[in-house]
């Protein structure tokens, strides 16, 4: 049960983490890949505001989440729009990559890189749940992510603007032709997405600290909650990220940390070899 | 915005992001006795090295200046805390700077990668930090290599003594959690061998340098029954990724033992009932008199606490020993290396240390456990350091 309970804890970080991902290739079919830099921008500037006491703490996260979600829209629009002209256009791997090398260098020669204690958006007790310690904060993200999952879930069931997103998601010529902006629908995915990614990275950074290489150990298992679950279905991160935290912890704890760090890897190239979809992503097949 | 713009945009951005990484600084005049090459991580991962190196020469020169009667002066070189910026530093200061002697980088691989272009270059090597053995050679030709921080051999032959003394009257199961680098991996490697010897169980878990989560292995120390557990880690915020995931666990065992390098960044981010029972090993005692003095000299300076107090004071008697040094060799290189081996004594704030180098000996500290000091943190908030005596006590009355 202990394995069990701190397993799906852990990855449900994971699994917050990770809808950066999906919401970004539901609908514009590309990644970025500087997504644990934007919870380091977002953590710093829960840092740099932490000092504003007219605002209350969660003023400040929802104020993180504004900006960062405006700098992910234009992340889009300045960074991935122009390297992705079409399917073999994949040039904004390279840029996305390189702005996270911009944010990491910036945030290291600026802030240095030892942790600094971010004192709100955290809860310090560790909690017992099902006859197992956790700490509080943990279970908070994981809560967190079933939430922002549903949410995400209800916006492109039950909106406009999901439709929008959907229709992009599904033929993004077909749509335009409809009249709707495929270049904005690309815009609210990345700003939506990196709101989520910021979110995470100021509860994280309230559990850890904030630093510069706050994102990197995440954006692993991100990545492989993401590839499990499945990159085209919201509800994949959820269960991506429970596998993956379940299976690491498990491993880690039977073999040594390294194994289960090596097992989770593992299950991405199974999931890869057998089901490159995901276990809830959708199979597109092509008619020739 | 046209793709044309990209290119510009970005390398604009690059180039922005790099100007704070690179080149040097000086503070030189034409009529100084000495000009000395200071090396650090001005950049990069550990830049609390670069920053108390620093401050430690600002506050021991004027003191070394007035009691030899010299001018010294100081070129400082970013090695990014790797061993190819090091190599690129090290030549910039022996070639085009024609530094009189180095302050070697604080971490072991960028000063191990230069060690040998300064030997043969025949300038004194001064390491106030830098702990790894190779540094500095016990045999052979002539060295010009000087440490006065501890080398990692003699704080594990130390630290070792309290974490294999026996707890509760039987011998201990000790837990090593440790850096997955090369500090880490030495140290461990040294643990376990120790604990053959002594017929000590010893069991490791790693944890990569930086990584936030540790429960899996808190969890299998407490499930190995681990009840004297040593942490080895170059960063304070690892130490305390560590502490809070065994709170997390209930993992609490009678013996916590880590090395001062939890002074750095570890109280702001752990909590006092985290900290509780945590013992280190160092050789100065943080709360002696003199030791206190360079403490108030750093806050008066800088207006905080120095996250590596230790490194300072190394400061000090290093540059005391090169101050004897070069009083008495002057612009001869080899004879101020000789005379910083045959020196006396070294003061630092009115400690004095007898023969600290003799031939074949570079090393400042030794293993005698007598003068090496264990300390804590008291409860309140702020983990002020409370000395609980030295080494020697500890082992005699039960650690």
């Amino acid at each position: 049960m202990e394995i069990v309970v701190s397993g799906l804890a852990a990855g449900g970080l994971f699994a917050l983490v990770a809808q950066g991902f999906v919401l970004t290739f539901l609908t514009t079919n590309t990644l970025n890949f500087a997504l644990g830099e934007f919870m380091v921008v977002a953590a710093f500037l829960a840092l740099a505001i932490s000092s504003w006491g007219w605002l209350p703490s969660a003023g400040k996260i929802v104020f993180v989440i504004a900006v960062v979600g405006v700098l992910g829209a234009w992340t889009y629009r300045l960074i991935v729009l122009p390297f992705s002209s079409g399917h073999n256009d994949t040039r904004w791997l390279l840029s996305t990559v390189g702005l996270s090398f911009i944010i990491i260098n910036m945030t290291t020669n600026g802030e240095g890189v030892l942790r600094q204690p971010l004192n709100y958006g955290g809860m310090d007790e560790v909690v017992e749940f099902l006859g197992v310690r956790l700490p509080s904060q943990q279970g908070l993200i994981a809560v967190t992510a079933v939430l922002v999952t549903i949410a995400l879930v209800m916006v492109t069931r039950m909106t406009g603007l999901g439709t929008r997103m959907r229709a992009v998601s599904e033929d993004a010529e077909a749509a335009s032709l409809m009249g709707i902006s495929s270049k904005r629908i690309g815009m609210i995915a990345y700003g939506l997405a990196m709101s989520v990614v910021a979110l995470a990275g100021v509860l994280w950074a309230a559990e850890v600290g904030v630093s510069p290489q706050l994102g990197e150990p995440l954006l692993v298992g991100a990545f492989a909650a993401g590839i499990i679950g499945g990159l085209t279905s919201l509800w994949g991160p959820l269960l991506g990220g429970g596998i993956y935290g379940l299976v690491t912890a498990a491993v880690g704890e039977s073999a040594g940390v390294m194994w289960g760090e090596v097992s989770g890897l593992l299950i991405v190239l199974a999931v890869l070899m057998f089901r490159p979809e995901g276990l809830l992503g959708r199979r597109v097949d092509v008619k020739l | 915005m046209h793709t044309r713009w990209m290119v510009p945009t970005l390398a604009t951005m690059l180039i922005a992001s790099a100007c704070g990484s690179s080149g040097s600084e000086s503070s030189s005049s034409a009529d100084s006795d000495a000009t000395i090459g200071v090396i650090g991580p001005k950049t990069g991962p550990a830049p609390q090295f670069y920053q108390d190196t620093q401050r430690g020469i600002e506050l021991a020169t004027p003191i070394i200046e007035e009691r030899y009667g010299l001018e010294l002066d100081f070129v400082y070189a970013d090695d990014a805390g790797s061993p190819e910026g090091a190599s690129r530093a090290v030549q910039k200061l022996l070639n085009e700077d024609d530094v009189d002697a180095i302050f070697g980088p604080p971490t072991s691989a960028p000063a191990l990668q230069i060690a040998e272009v300064i030997a043969r270059s025949q300038r004194p090597y001064l390491l106030v930090s830098a702990s790894n053995a190779d540094l500095v050679p016990t045999a052979g030709d002539k060295n010009f290599a000087f440490r006065t921080q501890w080398a990692g051999p003699v704080l594990n032959d130390v630290n070792s003594q309290v974490v294999f003394s026996d707890v509760d009257g039987k011998k201990p199961v000790v837990g090593i959690a440790y850096a997955a680098d090369a500090f880490g991996q030495a140290a461990v490697a040294q643990y376990q061998e120790l604990g053959k010897e002594l017929g000590v169980e010893v069991v490791g878990e790693s944890m990569q340098p930086g990584a936030t989560d540790f429960t899996a292995g808190a969890k299998r120390l407490r499930d190995a029954g681990v009840n004297s557990v040593f942490f080895n880690f170059t960063s304070g915020s690892d130490i305390a990724t560590v502490t809070r995931d065994m709170k997390v666990v209930g993992f609490d065992p009678p013996r916590k033992t880590t090395t001062s390098n939890v002074l750095a960044n570890y109280r702001e981010l752990s909590k006092p009932d985290e900290w509780e029972g945590l013992k280190f090993v160092e050789r100065e005692d943080l709360n002696s008199p003199n030791f206190r003095k360079v403490l108030d000299a750093y806050r008066s300076a800088y207006g905080e606490e120095p996250q590596l107090p230790t490194v300072v004071y190394n400061v000090f008697s290093a540059l005391d020993a090169y101050g004897q040094g070069l009083k008495a060799g002057g612009a001869d290189r080899e004879a101020v290396r000789d005379a910083i081996e045959s020196a006396h004594t070294v003061e630092v704030e009115g400690s004095t240390y007898d023969t600290p180098f003799a031939p074949g000996d570079g090393e400042f500290y030794d293993a005698d456990i007598s003068k090496w000091h264990v300390m804590g943190f008291d409860d309140t908030p702020e983990g002020n350091i409370v000395t609980d005596g030295t080494v020697a006590d500890c082992t005699t009355r039960g650690c």
